[in-house]
């Protein structure tokens, strides 16, 4: 891979030509942005999500040859992410203060992000699959590695904490 | 499922997803960062020449799916190459399967890298103790113009040499962020950063704490910081200990690895909130420029306030807990090791108050270390000045300790006794040895301290009718601490019978003043930017009553009687909020809304939440209008309240959206009228954290 590999990959990271290079590159123009809003709202972390995002397409870099689909490989890839930086966040959290700050993304309370945030990872990955990508159940289900049924109800327990939270 | 809740969830995805911003990574990025993941074509970063810090092999990858392998070495002859060249993108690694001989960081070649600016840059790591956790940290360099590139170096206790390691993560504007690895305790990184030009570099060192303790091994990597101009010095002895370094002269104040000017607070901030035994380490690094920092030392060195030097160069140690960033040339605060090692540094910087101390210290610092005195590495002293002191001892109340900064510095006592639980005052002027702490009213008393000898008497009055309210000897005071530290303590009751106490003058023994603190004299007044204190040992099932609760666009809040012992009444805003935490996570203030002012807000609570709260104990305030810092104002509705019991805790609430820094607030009358307003930045606005404090502000 001659330029690509000269210019911005000098490791093993090769792509087999420069049109390969140039639909990576068309790849990442278009799913990047959405992939770091995706794992933003999983993980309430702009920071936390760039790097998820980049590892996702690190990953996608490394198995280029054999991914089919880089979108799907790369959703399920910054779910995988986000689900392994909640899992050291839990670690943290119970080392953590009880209050840490959290970013306003505006200023105004925003009691359903916050509901949104306290769900556990499944529900909330579901969640958002459905509500933010609204993705079928079928697909969070391709994503999430379980069945539709699963889907429906991790999707039905969630609504009802949310409900609850909201209605407090 | 009703459709309602799901549109709501639907809403409010859209509307934080909008507001995330573009990625600032990109696909060369990517490319970049996928070197390291890549163990195949290992390159060397040529590091150290003579140095056995060992440089190249194969990558390791930050997600832990590879485990870093032995890697191969560079040579000193290819390191010279790569140096020499500049080339180190593609230079080539010698082969030998084990690292050199164990060497100190201070046999690194003075480097003159002239590392392209090219950050495909790939590092292995080496293993010379067979075992080599896998933890990762973040590193950050930067200059101004652009590119510094950055190699975290590894090394382990003696006699092993591990490791040079480290990659980049992603370009961020002026900002390279790399991936650095350390080992288990003991070990510690040395970051090296290398300007383009070759000009500079610098080690941080990492003193990690303990990998397998409680499985959180990669989420403080930092504990201290090194900067050195030429060469590092190290100490074996020292090892995890704060020690001094040259600074380079190029060098300026990076806020965990980012200016200050770029800083995101909300995101670089380590606070913990209120509990700090989860700080118990450092959890952020200063690397601090050296220009101004040899104008900072200098200037504590003609102050006499000792800043220490070697061979001409300031010395500086930069670690500790950030706990507090005021906006406002000032000084940094330090905590070094967990201890009350307080150094001054780098004015013309906006002040990081290093406040650890509550916690930190409780129960800790059970000795008197006095100016001058041959401060203790490890002790509560900052090792390489004398301008610090922490006296500590105990009273008819309890343990105590009063932490001074002195002339030429930032002046600041704090004091911890139990009836209040430690507040910080910065009230005292810089250039005295006389320093009062502002009465706590709490619990019916007020601490009044001083550090010298030859203050007798301390009066505290009304500053509106200049009526006597307490008279304290402090031939009454604890003096058994030491000679030249003194804290007394007044019967505050006569405080509380309306006007807080706002000018305190201190008395020599022939009645001349000698110290006068105005809380309303502008240029004494320090809020006193405390935490509040979060009590959430208390359960569910320990409730206090409620004095007073309402709703506040659509906010239950709850204003809970204080009862015999405790130390306040609580606040519990929202309820859904402290209820998400815990049912007992309140928010305690501690003087019962007793007005700093008539008619004024007296108090300021941040909310984490987005909201900061505002107090108000006149009935005639109606509103309170906010102006923000961007020229806009609001004007929020006062919630007025009076509690069960009558008279005294009765107060006003106001929740004023954080839409921006506030830069002013007034409390305005039923008919716009302004009653009393606060300028200038409001504290505890923009740093994520809880501070209250009364905002003294003054009737119009």
């Amino acid at each position: 891979m001659g330029d690509v590999r000269n210019l911005d990959a000098p490791s093993g990271i090769e792509l087999e030509s420069t049109a390969d290079s140039v639909i990576f590159d068309d790849v990442f123009d278009h799913e990047s942005a959405s992939l770091v809003r995706l794992a933003t709202l999983l993980t309430g972390s702009f920071a936390v999500a760039e790097e998820v995002v980049q590892e996702a397409f690190v990953g996608l870099l490394r198995k280029w040859e054999t991914v089919e689909v880089p979108a799907v490989y790369l959703r399920t890839a910054v779910l995988n992410g986000c689900r392994s930086h909640g899992r050291r966040l839990a670690v943290a959290r119970r080392h953590a203060p009880r209050f840490q700050p959290v970013v306003a993304i505006d200023g105004e309370p925003d009691v359903m992000h916050d509901a949104v945030a306290r769900l556990p990872h499944r529900q909330r990955a579901a969640v958002v699959l459905r509500y933010w990508l609204d993705l079928s159940e079928r697909d969070i289900a391709d994503h999430l590695s379980c069945r539709p049924g699963t889907v429906k109800s991790l999707l039905s327990r969630a609504l009802d904490s949310l409900r609850e939270e909201v209605q407090k | 499922m009703t459709p309602h809740i799901e549109d709501r969830v639907r809403e409010s995805l859209r509307a934080q997803g909008a507001a995330v911003p573009s990625p600032t990574f990109d696909a060369n990025t990517i490319r970049g960062r996928s070197t390291r993941a890549v163990a195949r074509a290992p390159r060397v970063l040529a590091v150290a020449a003579a140095v056995a810090v060992t440089v190249g092999g194969l990558a390791f990858a930050r997600s832990g799916r590879h485990k870093p392998s032995i890697s191969t070495t560079a040579s000193s002859s290819s390191t010279a190459a790569t140096t020499t060249s500049g080339k180190t993108t593609n230079s080539s690694t010698t082969t030998s399967a084990k690292p050199a001989a164990a060497t100190g960081v201070n046999e690194m070649p003075r480097f003159v890298p002239n590392l392209p600016a090219s950050y495909r840059l790939s590092f292995g790591m080496d293993s010379g103790l067979g075992v080599v956790e896998e933890s990762y940290s973040t590193a950050y360099a930067t200059d101004r113009a652009d590119h510094y590139v950055i190699v975290s170096a590894i090394r382990a206790p003696e006699p092993a040499v591990l490791k040079v390691g480290g990659s980049l993560t992603r370009v961020r504007g002026n900002l390279a962020q790399f991936s650095t690895a350390y080992v288990g305790p003991g070990s510690y990184t040395p970051l090296l950063a290398w300007h383009e030009t070759g000009l500079s570099w610098a080690v941080r060192e990492f003193i990690p704490r303990s990998r397998n303790r409680d499985g959180i091994g990669d989420l403080d990597p930092m504990a201290s910081v090194r900067a050195l101009a030429d060469k590092v010095r190290p100490d074996p002895a020292r090892q995890g200990r704060p020690f001094t370094f040259d600074a380079p002269s190029s060098w300026r104040v990076l806020f965990d690895g980012v200016d200050p000017a770029h800083l995101d607070l909300e995101r670089a901030l380590v606070f913990n909130g209120d509990d700090l035994t989860a700080v118990a380490e450092p959890q952020v690094m200063l690397t601090v420029q050296a220009a101004g920092l040899a104008e900072t030392a200098i200037e504590q060195d003609r102050a006499g306030a000792a800043a220490t030097t070697t061979r001409g160069h300031p010395t500086v140690i930069i670690e500790g807990v950030v706990r507090r960033w005021v906006e406002r040339p000032g000084v940094v605060l330090t905590l070094s090791s967990n201890e009350l090692d307080v150094a001054t540094l780098a004015t013309g910087l906006r002040e990081i108050d290093v406040a650890a101390y509550e916690t930190l210290t409780k129960g800790r610092i059970d000795r008197v270390q006095m100016p001058g005195t041959t401060p203790d590495p490890m002790g509560g002293l900052a090792p390489f000045g004398s301008d610090t002191a922490t006296f500590s001892g105990t009273s008819t109340d309890g343990e105590w300790f009063v932490q001074w900064k002195p002339a030429g510095a930032e002046s600041c006592m704090r004091h911890s006794v139990p009836f209040d639980q430690g507040s910080s005052s910065c009230l005292a002027k810089p250039s005295s040895d006389v320093f009062l702490f502002p009465p706590n009213l709490s619990h019916n008393a007020a601490s009044v301290g001083v550090v010298r000898g030859d203050v007798m008497t301390i009066s505290i009055s009304d500053p509106l009718d200049g009526r006597t309210l307490v008279q304290a000897d402090t031939a009454a005071a604890d003096r058994s601490v030491n000679a030249r530290a003194y804290a007394t303590k007044v019967d505050a009751t006569n405080l509380r019978a309306g006007t807080a106490p706002l000018v305190i003058v201190a008395y020599d023994t022939s009645g001349r003043e000698v110290e006068r603190m105005d809380l309303f004299a502008s240029e004494n007044f320090r809020p006193n930017l405390q935490p509040p204190t979060i009590y959430d040992n208390r359960s569910a099932n320990d409730p206090h009553d409620v004095i007073a609760s309402g709703d506040i666009e659509g906010q239950r809040w709850e204003l809970r009687q204080a009862r015999e012992g405790d130390r306040c009444a609580w606040l519990v805003f929202p309820v859904a909020l402290a209820e998400q935490y815990d049912a007992s996570a309140q928010v305690c203030f501690k003087t019962y809304f007793d007005p700093i002012a008539p008619g004024l807000p007296s108090y300021i609570v941040h909310d984490l939440r987005r909201r900061f709260v505002v107090t108000t104990v006149d009935s005639t305030v109606s509103t309170v209008r906010a102006t923000f810092e961007n020229g806009t104002n609001r004007t929020f509705e006062v919630v007025h309240f009076t509690s069960a019991d009558g008279v005294r805790r009765h107060g006003s609430i106001v929740w004023v959206p954080r839409e921006a820094a506030v830069t002013k607030l007034e409390a305005l009358d039923a008919s716009g009228a302004a009653i009393g307003s606060v300028t200038g930045r409001v504290p505890g606005i923009r740093a994520d954290t809880w501070y209250l404090g009364p905002i003294g502000i003054k009737p119009t």
